[in-house]
Formats: C-alpha cells, structure tokens, sequence
C-alpha cells in the first residue's frame, strides 16, 4: 500500500465530494423555500387573513418604488445596529471579566443569570421616559435585551478554554496583550461568534417587539399599522422583508465563521 | 515454536472459526481494503492475542467476530452458527471508557444482563459475584466519575464477564492506562481467566502483555492484512509475577518483535527503521 | 430628561403592591400568565425533542434545514400576532403559538447537539449488547443526553417566560405582562412598577428553580 499516493487523491476527492455535497444542500434548501412559498400560496387561498405572495411582493416593491419605506428602515436598522453595538461593547468584556475571576464569577453570575431571564421588554415604558419615544428607546432597548446574552456565552466561553493554554502562554512569557489576542480570542472564537449571533437576533426581535409598543417609525410599526388599515399585503410584504434582513444577517455570520473557522 | 499459515482451519463446533473473512469498507471517496484474507481458530479455553501495526484492521476483525460487523468476504462461525450480528454468547470490552456515568457501579456491571432480561434480583447477584471478581468490592453505590481509569476498565470487564460470554472480545482493554496499573490489572485479568477460561480474542500493542497473557499470539501484517504467523506461548500456567524474567519469555518477546517491526516499517512509510 | 411620573419612591410602591395581591383580579392574572407559560413549554417540549431527534437522525436534513431554522430563530415571530389574533381572537391562544415557537427551538437544536456529543462507544456498547431500540433510547442515548439537553429545556422555559410576558405586554386581556403595559398607557405609574416588579419575581424565581434543577441532574447524571 503506497499511502503517498493515496493521501493526496483521497484529499482531492473528498474536496470535489464536499462541494457536490454542497450544492445538493443548496437546491435542497431551494426547494424547501419553494415548498413553503407554495405552502403560503395555498394558505392564501383558503383564508381572507393570508395576502398571496405575489401581492405582498407588490405591496412591498410599491412601498421601495414611492420611497415611503425608507424612514422606516432606517429606523429599525439603526436601533438594532447601535443597540448591538452598546450590548457588544459593555457584554463582551464585562463577560470577559466575569469568566476570568472566580469572585467576579461567584458575585455576577447568579445576577446575570437571573437577569437574563427577565422579559427585558417590561422595562421599555421606563426607557420611553427616560429618551422619549424614538430610535432611543429603541436602541437602549436592544442594547438591554442584547447584553446579557453576550455576557453569558462569553463568560461560557472564556470558562470553556482548555486550562494548559494559559500554561501554555505564560511559559511563553507572552504579554497580558498578546495573551488575550493570541490565544484567549482565537481560542474563544466559537463562542463569541455565538454571542454575536444571539446578540443580534434578540436585538432584532426587541426592536420589532417595541416598536410595536410604541414607536415613532420602524418596520414594527409600518406592519401594525397596516395590519390596522387591513392593508395585509404591505404587513406580509415586511414579514418576507424582515425574514430576509433575518437572514442576510446570518449568511454573513456563517461567511465570518468559516473565514475564521479557515484561519484556526 | 511457530506454525506458518496456511494453518488447520477445521476446528471442533464449540470453536471460533475464522474462515476466509475479509473486510473491505466503501467509503466516499473510494474503498479500504481493512482485512484480506484470515482464517484460524480460537480452540476452547485458549487465549489468542492480536497484535499488528496500528490501523491494520485489529479492531474491525474483533467487530466482526463480535458481530457488530459484517465480514465483505468469508464468514466467522461460532458453535458452528455463523455469526450474522451481536450474539448472546459473545461480550465485548473496548478501549475506551465505555461505562455509563449515570449508573452506579453494581448497575453498569448488570447493565449487560438487564438488557438480556434478566430479573433484578438475578442479574444483581451476579453483578455482585463479578465485582467482588475484578476486585471492586465496596464500590457498588460509587459512579464512574468517582473511579479511576484502570478502576472503569474493571467495570467494563465485569460487565462483559457478568454475561457469562462463551467467547470474550476485548480490545485493547488496557490501552488508556499506565504502565503500572496495566501491568496489574493485566495479571488480575489472567486470575480471573484462569477461573472462567472462557475463550478470549486480545488486541494488543504491547508484545509483553500479549506474551505474558495468551496461549497463541497471532501477528497480523500491515494492511490489507493477513495473519503473518502464529506464534504459541508453551509457556507454563498459571504464570507468577516473575514470569517476565524467564529466558523463554524473553526470546518470545523478541521473536514478536522481529515480526512487528518489518510490518510497522511497511506502515510508516520507504525508508522507516525501527531499532 | 427624566420625567416626574417615573420616580415613584419604593415605598409607594410596596404599598401598591400589597394592595394588588390579594386581589381576585391579581390572582386571575398570574394564574393566566403561569398556564399561558406552561402551555406553550409544554408544546415547545414536546415538538422540540422529536424535532432534535430528527435533526440527529437524519443530518442531512438538519444542514438542509439550519438556515430556515436559523432565519425563525432571529426572526421576530411576533409578527404574526396580529393575524393570529385575528384567527383565534384575543385570548391565550396567540401567545400560547408564539411563545411555544420561540421555546421550541433552544430545545431542538440542543437536543440535536446533545445527541451528536454522545461518545461514539456508546452506540458500539448498546449494540455489542444487542440492545433493542427502545433499550436503546431509554436506557443509553436519553440518559447520556439529558445533563446536555437541560441548559436547552432551561432556555426554551425562559423563552417562553418571555415570549408570554411579551406578548401580554404588546396585547392581551389578562395576565401580568398585560397589567404593566396597561398601567403604563394609563399613567398610572406606582401601578405599573408594581407589575414589573412581579415580572422580576416570577422570572427569577423560575430561574432559580431551573438553576437549582440543573445543579441537580448534573450532579446525579454526570
Ligand atoms: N467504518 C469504517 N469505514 C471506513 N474505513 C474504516 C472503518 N473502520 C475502519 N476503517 C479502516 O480500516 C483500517 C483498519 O482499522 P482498525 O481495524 O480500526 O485498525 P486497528 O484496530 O488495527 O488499529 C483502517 O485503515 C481504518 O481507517
Ligand atoms: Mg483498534
């Protein structure tokens, strides 16, 4: 048996066999989109509450074409972006910091825990005070909904690391600075790709949560209104809309993880 | 001291028979041939270890003795009933921890029974006789997480021994563990054997315990393997502690090692030479 | 910035509280919001373990499905509520649907995970033994899987927790969640403190009982 020429080939065709695999995934989840694009096709026809697809692309095209969306889009999409970004800026070290020590641990663990489990929307009334209504509140409301799970899969993360690897970096005598970004966050990659994605999905999902509360723009607010107005094209058309922002945002999670996952 | 193959593969009908069996697995990307061709006999109440360069297809000739495993080529007959899945008859131990971490010890022993069905009562009392066996005494309300290493492989052991198997399959048992604890647990093994004598198949990598263990070591060449030669260990039983220092251990050892070394060179690679 | 009607000095608020307690209606509410909660875990449960089942089982089909699963995982289900008020009227019957949907996939996709981290010699034990199927499930890969799969129960009860209060907070006619937004559109600040404040209770005493469970199937399964 020559391994050296087996190897090799074998390397190549599992690539070429990964790629095929790849592909028969990709017309697979086709097809599922298809079958539920039918599904909802079918659900419209039997329910006056079920726009067809084809009007609520209309509804939502028409909403681009005359611009009126826009506002609205904007709306949304700020308050869920600054909203992440205060929850990343104040979760991941904060979560950080609480993995690394064991007092910080014994001290907030138990109250991010329980934190986290505490609808965060109950809160939005006293944010609506605190910055009136607006993408303000908006914003503070995803930063506060957003933060605690960041915090917990990072201190997961950080806890998670094989315990030679510090070892490792202090028989290296590598700098606090280069221990962090040279081994704590390569090590700790998975995990805080984890933080990033819950961290943006309940972002999202309070934003929409408290426009619908109350709000002064927003998709959120774009649908319950037309919901009110039974315009029910222009509401499904913002489902698919926010579906596809949904996701769009995850596509390019997984592109970040397989680059990373690449690299490591 | 040796016999060649081809060897005698007519044996009586309580034996092992091995006849003819290979294994060729289709993978995605083309096929390994694991097992070329290997016929023998594990007679009653002997002990045959396995030895061979690792990836040479040890495992995959103890899975399908085991039955978990179906030869692509030639059949393995047990009783004289050819082996078409896991039998009653046969228990296995692997190399690794295979206990289960829920259980207590005395449940993990009976686990093998009580899949059989056997009644609570029954399949306690044996798991209770096997425990006291392999040494555990006093540990049956303990978990597999508050034992060691060397003390889950006993778990596994009484386990497999608990189904009173005709045949007894194990596979590196002793892999995971160090040196000393292997050593000691390799000679309870053989007090426990010496009582039981049921017929066990041993994978090995370690020539000394294979020599210090078997009746017959059967060396397998590198892959797509065969089994190169069968070396019989006329060494006397039971077989003290000072059984490593004889001569006549010593010359098998280094007979053993002579045959693996060629093949663990074929597997390394042109040019590989082990001292 | 901060306006008057939003420092209510604890004190008031206790009173209020006290005041709400024992009221009929205050019982009526939480004991809305707990069925409402324990219905839709329920549903999530009992959808969500097959479903991860079946996402181990056939791993073609979880890759197939991930992103779809993904996209509802981030998508704000509550979308549908208002159509779904419309189908089933202003009852627990929408929340119930939303609230289940959101606690059924943590539990799906850790069941999933759970499975697929069962040591492979596991699978070559319970065969070796020739155990049946059912032998199989029950006495190896459910037990193997459980210390895994809790943290995804544990999730999938705090999403519902939240997906109920959420929903309630949003519409509703009844339950606590409903009660603090209600107060809020009323002004009637002391009132609507007092109801955030038995969110706070409610939801960290379930978490200390789920904590508390976790410790507890941890120690004796692991
Ligand atoms: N299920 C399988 N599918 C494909 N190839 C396998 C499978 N099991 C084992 N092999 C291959 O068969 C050969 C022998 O494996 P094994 O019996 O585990 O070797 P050993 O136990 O001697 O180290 C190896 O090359 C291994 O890669
Ligand atoms: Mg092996």
């Amino acid at each position: 048996m020559s391994t050296d020429v087996t190897i090799p080939s074998g390397i190549i065709t599992q690539q070429s066999a990964d790629r095929a695999r790849v592909i028969r995934d990709n017309v697979w989840r086709a097809a599922v989109l298809v079958a539920l694009v039918l599904l909802w096709a079918l659900l419209s026809t039997m329910s006056d509450l079920v726009a067809s697809p084809a009007d609520s692309l209309n509804a939502l095209a028409e909403r681009f074409a005359d611009g009126s969306i826009y506002r609205h889009l904007n709306a949304t999409l700020q308050a869920v972006v600054i909203g992440f970004l205060i929850a990343a800026a104040v979760g991941f070290p904060l979560g950080y910091a609480i993995g690394r020590s064991k007092f910080l641990g014994a001290v907030f663990d138990p109250l991010v825990a329980g934190a986290f489990a505490i609808p965060r929307v109950i809160f939005f009334p006293i944010l609506l005070q605190i910055f009136g209504v607006g993408v303000g509140a908006q914003s503070a409301m995803a930063a506060l909904a957003a933060v605690f799970p960041i915090m917990v899969s990072t201190t997961a993360g950080v806890r998670a690391i094989n315990p030679l690897l510090p070892k490792l970096a202090r028989s290296l005598s590598l700098s606090p600075l280069q221990t962090v970004t040279k081994i704590y966050i390569p090590a700790m990659a998975p995990s805080l790709m984890v933080g990033i994605r819950i961290g943006f999905s309940i972002a999202f999902i309070n934003v929409i949560i408290a426009e619908f509360f109350a709000a002064r723009a927003g998709l959120g607010l774009l649908a319950l209104r037309a919901y009110g107005m039974l315009d029910l094209p222009t509401m499904y058309g913002i489902i698919v809309l926010l579906a596809a922002i949904a996701l769009a945002g995850n596509l390019v999670l997984w592109a970040i993880e397989r680059r990373l996952g690449n690299k490591l | 001291m040796s016999q060649i193959f081809p060897i005698d593969t007519v044996g009586h009908d309580s034996d092992v028979v091995f006849d003819n069996i290979g294994m060729t697995f289709g993978t995605k990307t083309g096929v390994t041939q694991a097992v070329a061709n290997v016929s023998g006999v594990i007679p009653e109440g002997k002990f045959v270890s396995v030895i061979g360069p690792s990836g040479c297809g040890k495992s995959t000739l103890l899975d399908m003795v085991g039955g978990l495993l179906k030869p692509t080529k030639g059949t393995v007959s047990i009783n004289g009933e050819t082996v078409t899945g896991p039998r009653r008859d046969t228990a296995m131990v692997f190399q690794e921890d295979s206990t289960l971490h829920w259980r207590t010890v005395l449940d993990n022993v009976a686990f093998g029974l009580e899949v059989k069905g056997v009644p609570k009562a029954d399949r306690y009392e044996s798991a209770r006789r096997m425990i006291e066996l392999v040494g555990l005494s006093g540990f049956e309300d303990h978990r597999p997480g508050q034992l060691s290493g060397g003390m889950k492989q006993r778990v596994a052991i009484a386990r497999a021994l608990a189904m009173e198997p005709r045949v007894l399959l194990m596979d590196e048992p002793f892999g995971a563990l160090d040196q000393q604890t292997r050593q000691f647990i390799g000679r309870e093994l053989l007090r426990i054997w010496e009582k039981t004598r049921n017929r066990v198949l041993f994978i090995t990598h370690d020539i000394q315990e294979a020599v210090y263990l078997s009746d017959e070591v059967w060396v397998m060449s590198a892959r797509p393997s065969v089994v190169k030669e069968v070396v019989t260990i006329d060494l006397p039983r039971p077989r003290p502690e000072g059984t490593h220092t004889l001569p006549r251990f010593r010359e098998l050892e280094d007979h053993l090692w002579e045959l693996v070394k060629v093949e663990a060179e074929k597997t390394l690679g042109p040019g590989a030479r082990l001292a | 910035m901060v306006s008057q009607s939003l420092m209510v000095p604890p004190s008031e608020i206790l009173i209020r509280l006290a005041e709400i307690v024992p009221t009929d209606r205050f019982g009526q509410d939480v004991a809305r919001t707990l069925t409402t909660i324990l219905v839709s875990f329920t549903i999530g449960l009992v959808l969500g373990v097959p479903l991860g089942i079946f996402l181990w089982r056939v791993p073609a089909a979880g890759r197939i499905l991930e992103p779809f699963i993904v996209t509802g995982y981030a998508m704000p289900t509550l979308l549908f509520y208002p159509v779904l008020l419309a189908v089933m009227g202003l009852n627990a019957g929408p929340i119930i649907v939303i609230a289940a949907s959101m606690s059924l996939i943590p539990i799906a996709l850790t069941t999933m995970v759970a499975l697929n981290a069962i040591k492979p010699i596991l699978h070559k034990l319970a065969n070796s033994v020739s155990a049946s199927p059912r032998q199989y499930y029950l006495k190896v890969l459910f037990p193997a899987a459980t210390p895994l799969i809790f943290p995804g129960v544990k999730l999938g009860f705090i999403y519902a927790v939240i997906g109920t209060v959420a929903m309630e907070f949003i519409l509703a006619s009844q339950g606590v969640g409903f009660r603090a937004g209600f107060y809020y559109r009323e002004l009637n600040t002391a009132d609507m403190w007092a109801y955030i404040a038995v969110v706070i209770v409610l939801s960290v005493l379930v978490n200390g009982v789920l904590t508390w469970l976790e410790k507890r199937i941890r120690r004796d399964m692991l």
